[in-house]
């Protein structure tokens, strides 16, 4: 398959593809900082170039990736010249392989210079005299830096029904501690916090048995709907920061790391919400660090007080030396958060806070992002080939356009399934009445294709670079896994199926038959 | 090698082109049986849309028959490693126009994973046999059609094929080119290589051909050996040098004595327009020898003279300069188109009577049929 790769690379080069595409880099690369215009921090600029020379890096490559990806194998089968490389003795997907690696070496050979590029012009930036030691400090320590983030441990939300009614049942017999059998010990103590707060509501019980008794419709959606509720509450317990109230996160970091992490600022990453979600006000934020022990932040008293907006992210910088490194709590973070406005806070748990840390070099970064984007691009290119293995080049192109754009907007597959179904919404309460096998094939379908879409663009490179987040090789392992090996082996092997079907002498109407 | 081996073998081979709701278009190729033996020189003939192409391509795994069965050395068409074995030249030029002659041959060569070396050895002999060595370097883009042909035939031999298949060869191709590769088929042909052809055009194919299949509308009108489709036997020829008027009066005579019939026409012999055009290009060769196209080729590639080295070998420019000299001395002209009705064992009594001086052409008549039979020979695989 190699002669085959080497020609779809040879063909890039002899009609130019590869030259307007090295100049269209170029543009970007260069041209982008000249056009950025940022909040006038050198760490706002950098991270600007950052996320605009990338994404546009990615988003050209990705186009040719799809024009080769189609254009490559559906010329050569209408312009007949595919026939050629059929009668030779080499296997169907083998040529179709082989097209697949022509466009990624093509791929290669222009990401690399680009990331090198991007790589250097970043750093000179970055050591420009025009900088003060402070912004050169924040760039290299918040952006031109891999860290690593911690989180607090995900709670556990699952619920069964026929836990949480014995749970409910337990807790209606009031004993006291010593009077638990040993199963109802363990009940207690696995018990997670919705069906816990479903044991505050006595009416879950009723409902449940009345339902055994009598079934209906009617009481089915009034259990379901406690135990929404039951959820929503469970979850807001964790979210939110009433007024007045403290809230108090716990970072386990590795032990292993601790001596190496205190050597550098570790970050306190966070986003909040106040009020309305998208109030973008300012507000008053009062946060310590390892309250009740010798390494606390700030030192000097209790809370560190600041004013910042909602709804956006925000680096609060902690001095080295600030992670706990000895006795059992070694590498254990708290942080304390204490609301001293007139409204609610929100924290959302996708939004963290999160600790970050000094975890290697930006370099290194860089290359693991640019190997996601480079994975994206196998796949693009795979899905092209698999439209032109059976398509005419404008159809394959349509197709593999619509592929691409379904699959980034996976907004209305989450409606189906926040809705549960397609057919039937009741637009006053905004869920359905009745659910049919249609809601259910749709749900399916949804969940699935929204896993999939997951999968393969729920990495984000791009801004994790501009953050200066590491991307694991643990996580470039499961990018790698997920697009190319699952997604791409499936694309791959579907488009090869395809090729080694096609009839390629098949005349089309403005050919001739004899 | 078992010259009885099959190479090829159709049997009820059917094909139905269909349109996108599976309806049937077109029926391009109905129920046809033929089989091809190895060193067959196979011709498939018949007018446009007769269902050569289709043929070709169905034995080639391009076209997967709608019914019956085709096999190519015992495998399917598509099997991989029976590919092999296998040299194809489409009746258009489906190559990549953005590479040179050079690098047309060595991508094709890398297909049948033949070792670089051996692949610039054989691309050098193979440019230079097809007359591109002034344009190795030319992207297949810029090529005429003729050198387009050329360089396609170039690559479809460089894997040394046990198995040609022609589709139209000589189309485009000029008087040269035309003749070059009909002498190329015969030296192939002579080392045991089976050679599909499928034209249109009856010259090439009589010229060549061992065994011919007719097409129209799908189906075999005829099969057979040349001299089987060829051969009227209604009918006999007598070639003579000139003879005097008495002498022919004498012979009709006896002619119309015998036969009782006025059918009987005396003409001159012609010399063919294929004979004539390369007499005058080869006498203009040697005047002055710069052109910036294809030149007729050279020595047919060592790699696939093999053991038909020796006089064959180099036919394709001495068949040229051989034709030119006999023609070229003023000596008797080969007539091509039989005309007259006349009874060979008649005419063999007619000779013993006459004792007319033949000495100054009886040579040059014998090495014709020498040629003749050579050819002959080789074709039907004695």
């Amino acid at each position: 398959m190699w002669p085959i790769a080497k020609q779809t690379l040879k063909a890039a080069i002899r009609y130019r593809l590869v030259v307007a595409m090295a100049v269209a880099l170029l543009v970007i690369v260069f041209g982008i900082p000249l056009l950025v215009k940022s909040d006038g921090t050198a760490k706002g600029t950098v991270q600007l170039v950052l996320t605009y020379t990338l994404g546009s890096t990615t988003a050209l490559l990705g186009i040719a990736s799809l024009w080769m990806g189609c254009g490559t194998m559906a010329r050569e089968i209408e312009d007949n010249v595919m026939q050629m490389v059929a009668v030779k003795p080499v296997a169907r997907w083998r040529v179709w392989f082989g097209k697949w690696l022509g466009i990624m070496l093509l791929n290669a050979a222009l990401m690399v210079p680009t990331g090198l590029a991007i790589f250097f012009l970043i750093n000179a930036r970055a050591d420009s005299s025009e900088l003060n030691e402070f912004e050169k400090a924040k760039l290299q320590n918040e952006v031109l830096v891999s860290r690593s983030s911690v989180r607090e441990p995900k709670p556990n939300f699952t619920f069964s029904r026929q836990r949480a009614y014995d749970y409910s049942k337990l807790v209606e017999q009031g004993k006291a501690d010593n009077q638990y059998t040993p199963a109802e010990q363990a009940l207690r103590m696995s018990v997670t916090q919705p069906e816990h707060v479903l044991s505050l509501r006595p009416d879950y019980t009723r409902l449940i048995e009345q339902n055994e008794n009598a079934p209906s419709y009617e009481l089915i959606q009034q259990i379901e709907e406690l135990e929404h509720q039951a959820l929503q509450v469970a979850k807001g317990s964790r979210e939110i920061v009433l007024p007045g109230q403290v809230r108090n996160w716990f970072f386990q970091i590795d032990s292993s790391k601790v001596d190496r992490i205190n050597e550098n600022p570790i970050y306190l990453r966070f986003k909040f919400n106040a009020g309305d979600e998208y109030d973008p006000k300012s507000h008053l934020c009062m946060w310590s660090v390892g309250a009740g022990t010798s390494k606390r932040w700030p030192p000097d008293r209790e809370f560190n007080e600041m004013t910042i907006g909602s709804s956006v992210f925000q680096e609060l910088e902690l001095p080295a030396g600030i992670v706990p490194d000895k006795g059992e709590n070694r590498g254990l973070v708290n942080v304390s958060f204490a609301n001293l406005n007139d409204k609610p806070i929100l924290f959302l748990m996708e939004d963290g806070p999160m600790i970050l840390y000094h975890d290697g070099g930006f370099g290194m970064n860089l290359f693991r992002g640019l190997l996601i984007i480079f994975f994206w691009l196998g796949l693009i290119s795979a899905i092209g080939l698999m439209a032109s293995s059976f398509l005419s080049f404008p159809v394959a192109t349509f197709m593999s356009l619509g592929i691409l754009l379904i699959s980034a907007s996976t907004g209305t597959l989450e409606q189906i399934i926040d809705e549960g179904g397609i057919t039937g919404i009741n637009h006053e309460t905004g869920k359905k009445d009745e659910s049919s096998m249609l809601d259910g094939a749709a749900i399916f379908f949804a969940s699935g294709a929204v896993k999939i879409t997951k999968s393969i663009w729920g990495y984000s490179p791009v801004d994790s670079l501009s953050n200066g987040r590491t991307i694991t090789w643990a996580t470039l392992f499961w990018a790698f896994f997920a697009i190319i090996v699952v997604m791409g082996g499936l694309i791959m092997a579907l488009g090869a199926y395809m090729f080694h079907h096609k009839e390629l002498a098949l005349p089309n109407p403005t050919a001739s038959m004899n | 090698m078992n010259s009885n081996e099959t190479v090829i073998s159709a049997q009820g081979l059917t094909k139905v082109f269909k349109d996108f709701w599976g309806r049937s278009k077109a029926r391009a190729v109905d129920g046809i049986d033929f089989e091809v033996k190895r060193g067959e020189v196979f011709g498939l003939l018949g007018p446009n849309g007769s269902g050569k192409s289709t043929t070709v391509k169905m034995l080639l795994g391009l076209l997967y028959p709608t019914r019956g069965r085709i096999t190519v050395f015992d495998h399917s068409p598509r099997h991989v490693q029976t590919k092999a074995r296998i040299g194809y030249l489409p009746e258009e030029s489906y190559l990549y126009r953005y590479l040179n002659s050079d690098e047309t041959i060595d991508f094709f060569g890398s297909l049948f994973h033949i070792d670089s070396k051996e692949r610039r050895e054989r691309a050098e002999q193979l440019i230079e046999m097809v007359g591109l060595d002034n344009a190795r370097r030319r992207h297949v883009g810029e090529f005429s059609k003729g050198m387009q042909r050329r360089i396609g035939l170039a690559q479809a031999l460089i894997n040394d094929p046990d198995l040609i298949v022609l589709d139209e060869p000589t189309s485009g191709l000029d008087p040269i080119g035309c003749r070059e590769i009909k002498d190329l088929i015969l030296t192939l042909a002579e080392r045991g290589k089976t050679v599909i052809l499928s034209s249109h055009l009856l010259a090439d194919v009589e010229d060549v051909c061992d065994r011919a299949m007719i097409l129209y509308g799908g189906r075999v009108h005829a099969m057979g050996t040349m001299s089987e489709l060829l051969s009227n036997q209604d009918a006999t020829r007598i070639t003579a040098p000139t003879l005097s008027s008495e002498t022919m009066d004498k012979v009709l005579t006896l002619i119309r004595e015998d036969t009782g019939s006025d059918e009987v026409r005396v003409d001159n012999p012609t010399q063919n327009l294929e004979s004539l055009f390369l007499n005058i290009v080869e006498q203009a060769r040697q005047k002055e020898s710069e052109t910036s196209g294809a030149t007729s080729g050279h020595r047919v590639a060592e790699y696939l003279r093999g053991d038909a080295a020796g006089e064959r070998t180099d036919r394709v420019l001495d068949h040229l300069t051989r034709a030119t000299d006999e023609q070229s001395s003023g000596q008797a002209p080969e007539v091509t188109k039989p005309t007259e009705t006349v009874d060979v064992d008649k005419l063999a009594g007619l000779a013993k009577a006459e004792s007319a001086p033949q000495a100054d052409v009886a040579p040059k008549k014998k090495e014709n049929l020498d040629k003749a039979n050579e050819k002959l020979g080789g074709l039907l695989g004695d």
